[in-house]
C-alpha cells in the first residue's frame, strides 16, 4: 500500500525507505512528527510491518527534529506489533533531545534494543 | 490542581510582564508556533533539552486544543520575573475528568499521556476547564541572566 502523501503545512516530515545489503529495511525520519504529519508517520511505519518482505527494521532518527506524545505512541505500538510478528524493530541515532523525551517516558531502552 | 468550571477565567498578565507572542491558531500553525517559541526561548537563555521540553509541553496543549477544543485556540507567551509564561485557551467542550486523570501517570502505549508530560515538564500548570472551553497557564523558569 502506498503511504498517504506528506501534507504541505507548517510542519514537514520526510520518510525515506532504503533496503540494506544485510536485509534490514531502514526508514530515515527527517523533520517533525506532530498532529499535521502524524497520520503519514503512522501509516508509513505500520505499513512496513504489513510488508512480508520486511524482516528487520531500523528507524534512523538522526534527522528527527520534533516528535509529540502521539508520535511516541506510534513508535511504541509499532515496536509491539513488530515483536508480535517476529520482526526486530529498533530506533537508531536518536538525538539527545528526543532520547531525553523517550527516557522520560520510560521507553528508550525498549525502542533502541 | 485542575478545576472544572463553566467558562475559562479571563487571563491575567501582570503589570510589568513583557508580551512576546500571540497567535490565534488552527492545526496548520503547529509548526510555526514551535518555531516562534524556540526563538523566544533561546532569547531568554533556555536551550537544549529545556528548550525542547518547553516546546513539547506547549505543543501538547495546542494539539489538545485542536483535537478536543474545537479545532484551535489562542496561544500567548510573555516573560515576567524569572519565567516564561504561556497560556493556551480554546473554546471547545473542555477536558473530561478522565483526561485530567491521565495527568497522574504516563502510559506511552496509549494516546493521551500528553498532559502528564506537560505537568512533569513544567511543574507549575494551572488548568481551568469547563463546558465552554479550557485555559491552561504554564510557568517555565528561565536561567538567571
Amino acid at each position: 500500500m502506498e503511504p498517504a502523501s506528506p501534507p504541505a503545512e507548517s510542519s514537514e516530515l520526510r520518510l525515506i525507505r532504503t533496503e540494506q545489503a544485510d536485509g534490514t529495511t531502514c526508514l530515515t525520519v527527517e523533520g517533525d512528527v506532530d498532529a499535521i504529519t502524524g497520520d503519514y508517520f503512522r501509516k508509513t511505519v505500520m505499513g512496513l510491518l504489513d510488508d512480508p518482505g520486511v524482516v528487520r527494521v531500523q528507524l534512523n532518527l538522526a534527522g528527527l527534529q520534533f516528535i509529540d506524545s502521539n508520535g511516541v505512541t506510534v513508535l511504541v505500538k509499532a515496536h509491539r506489533a513488530a515483536s508480535e510478528r517476529g520482526t526486530n524493530l529498533r530506533i537508531t541515532q536518536t538525538t539527545d533531545n528526543i532520547r531525553g523525551l523517550l527516557e522520560l517516558l520510560g521507553v528508550y531502552n525498549t525502542l533502541s534494543a | 490542581m485542575p478545576q472544572r468550571t463553566g467558562t475559562p477565567q479571563p487571563s491575567h498578565m501582570p503589570d510589568g510582564a513583557h508580551r512576546l507572542y500571540e497567535c490565534e491558531f488552527t492545526r496548520a500553525d503547529l509548526g510555526s508556533i514551535r518555531a516562534a517559541l524556540a526563538s523566544h526561548a533561546s532569547a531568554h537563555g533556555v536551550a537544549d533539552q529545556a528548550r525542547f521540553n518547553f516546546i513539547l509541553a506547549v505543543n501538547e496543549l495546542t494539539t489538545n486544543a485542536i483535537v478536543h477544543g474545537g479545532g484551535g485556540g489562542c496561544v500567548r507567551l510573555w516573560h515576567h520575573g524569572d519565567a516564561l509564561w504561556c497560556e493556551i485557551v480554546d473554546t471547545g467542550r473542555g477536558l473530561t475528568p478522565a483526561q485530567l486523570d491521565r495527568m497522574r501517570k504516563p502510559d506511552p502505549r496509549q494516546h493521551g499521556h500528553g498532559l502528564w508530560l506537560v505537568k512533569h515538564i513544567c511543574g507549575s500548570v494551572h488548568i481551568d476547564t469547563g463546558e465552554h472551553g479550557t485555559r491552561v497557564l504554564l510557568r517555565y523558569p528561565v536561567p538567571a541572566p
